[in-house]
């Protein structure tokens, strides 16, 4: 187990120092991808700023809260993004093509490797401009940033990539029986949206979806509302306490169901 | 004892049939005819260690999908495969290291960097001793005359400088067996030569176990001492070279290539009088 960790992460290292390398080739368009991201992600802070400070609050949420909401998601996106992302992107072109015969008939795991081959460190934009949002908000929240807040940042970011985690590879695994994916990846994205906001202000049926079929509400909804000592919503009072496994749980169940989709792989060309 | 076992292996593909006409859409979407087509059908053979084999049949024969499942890509819908010991498909991490695989259609190559970074990389990936690697890369490099573009881009190679790479990089983890999949298509008669030379090579010093496919047939006639020639998911000529020419030397035919033409028109006429594999 600790081997297996070892090999895939030397791996990681080395696909990413190759990557790196080649990326070098095309710098610029390195460059202005991280750019456009972090100006696309911060015109949508500022929009979602904008438009809660003359609504005055959601349901109870200020704007910095809100928009702690926004950078809690982000920041877990963009570490599930940084291992997971490519993945969905690049696996449904190479079952198409038959190339995913490659990472078959080389002597290693399936999902590890792909991780490993794919990992990208676009998503430090994101990260970035996270946690400058976090600071922000924290000092207009007047919340002190103790050790203890930190810890308790860092566990709800690393279980709410989880959880991003798990979708990416539910969405990626699917490839293996319907080839094309591009639907599924739009209601991913569709209830991310719903997550940047108190998922409260939604119908009963939206927020059941959003606890359930696509668990964002775990991200970032349910523990800060804890965090924040919010009383909005009395709909599934533990389920702060309840995060960590549930993260756990639904990315567990994730990666099994992209093992199994896997077997269905049928090759194709030449 | 032999190396390769492949003993009444079957391959099965289902295929969605679609029913013509507007009316017919929603059932093409919820419940569509489905038929199947059988890619491979009671294939057995052996193959012995150090043997150079060559499999032979029009595109669709299912020379690819009995290399697939050798590989362990591909699961056989009926029938069993043993490649030194061990079943491809349920201990396919295990059997990949016992196997270098090119398929000549694709491309394994960092298209941005030099060939030698994917030579790198695959030594991480395949955990390949620093001598080891050392060793093989400065024998493939100067034995495949690959020292003028070593250092290039790959995206600047032309097809003959790649599939040298490619062929080079199926063979870095010293492999017993090597599977080419029409490793010489599109290539000049210079770079086909290198790599026959090449893969002979191979076979002498390491006893490198090899099935080549191709449609160039004096890639096999250079490089393969036996034959095995697949028509419709069948075997219908297993023996070595000289067997296969003997027999089918008639008035008029002493190319091979034109051998090979007769069978491939005689598999239309079993066709045409049904007896057809495909259902």
């Amino acid at each position: 187990m600790m081997m297996g960790l070892c090999r895939y992460m030397g791996l990681t290292y080395f696909f990413t120092k190759k990557a790196v390398k080649g990326m070098l080739t095309y710098r610029w368009s390195f460059l202005i991808n991280c750019i456009s991201q972090a100006l696309d992600y911060s015109v949508t802070f500022l929009l979602m700023w904008i438009m809660i400070s003359a609504f005055e609050d959601m349901n109870g949420w200020n704007a910095y809260e809100v928009m702690l909401l926004y950078a809690f998601s982000l920041f877990a996106y963009g570490i599930a993004g940084t291992f997971f992302f490519n993945i969905m992107n690049l696996l449904p072109g190479q079952i198409l093509k038959g190339t995913f015969d490659d990472v078959l008939i080389k002597p290693v795991k399936v999902l590890p490797y792909l991780i490993s081959s794919s990992f990208i460190c676009n998503y430090i934009a994101h990260m970035t401009l996270s946690v400058i949002v976090m600071a922000v908000c924290f000092k207009a929240l007047q919340i002190q940033v103790t050790l203890c807040l930190l810890w308790r940042v860092a566990g709800i970011l690393l279980f709410g990539s989880l959880i991003y985690g798990g979708l990416f590879l539910i969405v990626s695994g699917s490839a293996f029986l319907v080839a094309k994916i591009d639907s599924l990846f739009q209601i991913m994205y569709f209830f991310r949206e719903v997550s940047y906001y108190p998922i409260s202000i939604f119908p009963r049926i939206i927020q059941v979806i959003v606890t359930t079929l696509v668990p964002y509400g775990f991200v970032n909804y349910y523990p800060l509302r804890e965090l924040l000592g919010k009383e909005d919503s009395v709909v599934f009072r533990q389920a702060a306490v309840l995060s960590p496994l549930a993260a756990v749980l639904f990315f567990t169940v994730s990666c099994l169901l992209f093992h199994q989709s896997s077997k269905c792989y049928k090759s194709s060309g030449s | 004892m032999s190396l390769i076992e492949v003993s009444h292996v079957s391959k099965e593909y289902e295929v969605l049939v679609p029913r013509q006409g507007a009316r017919n859409v929603l059932k093409n979407i919820f419940c569509p005819d489905k038929k199947k087509v059988s890619a491979v059908s009671d294939v057995s053979f052996r193959i012995h260690a150090g043997e150079l084999v060559g499999f032979i049949g029009e595109n669709g024969a299912g020379k690819s999908t009995t290399i697939k499942m050798m590989s362990g890509i591909l699961f056989p819908t009926a029938g069993n495969i043993t490649v030194a010991d061990l079943c491809p498909y349920r201990k396919r991490e295990e059997n990949a290291r016992n196997i270098g695989v090119v398929f000549g259609q694709r491309s394994r190559l960092n298209w941005d960097l030099p060939m030698m970074d994917s030579f790198e990389l695959y030594k991480e990936i395949y955990q390949i001793d620093s001598n080891v690697f050392r060793k093989n890369v400065d024998r493939f490099v100067e034995m495949l005359r690959m020292q003028d573009f070593y250092h290039t881009p790959v995206r600047q190679l032309s097809l003959g400088q790649r599939m040298k790479a490619e062929v080079a990089l199926s063979l870095l983890h010293e492999p017993p067996m090597l599977y080419l999949d029409e490793p010489t298509i599109g290539l000049d008669v210079m770079a086909k030569q290198q790599i026959r030379e090449f893969i002979k090579e191979r076979n002498r010093l390491e006893g490198t176990t090899t099935i080549l496919t191709s449609h160039d047939m004096k890639d096999l006639d250079c490089v393969c001492q036996r034959i095995i020639v697949l028509a419709k998911g069948s075997i219908i000529f297993d023996g070595s070279m000289e067997r296969f020419k003997k027999e089918h030397t008639k008035e008029g035919v002493s190319d091979i290539e034109d051998m090979v033409r007769n069978i491939y028109e005689e598999n239309v006429f079993t066709e045409n009088s049904g007896c057809s594999k495909v259902e």
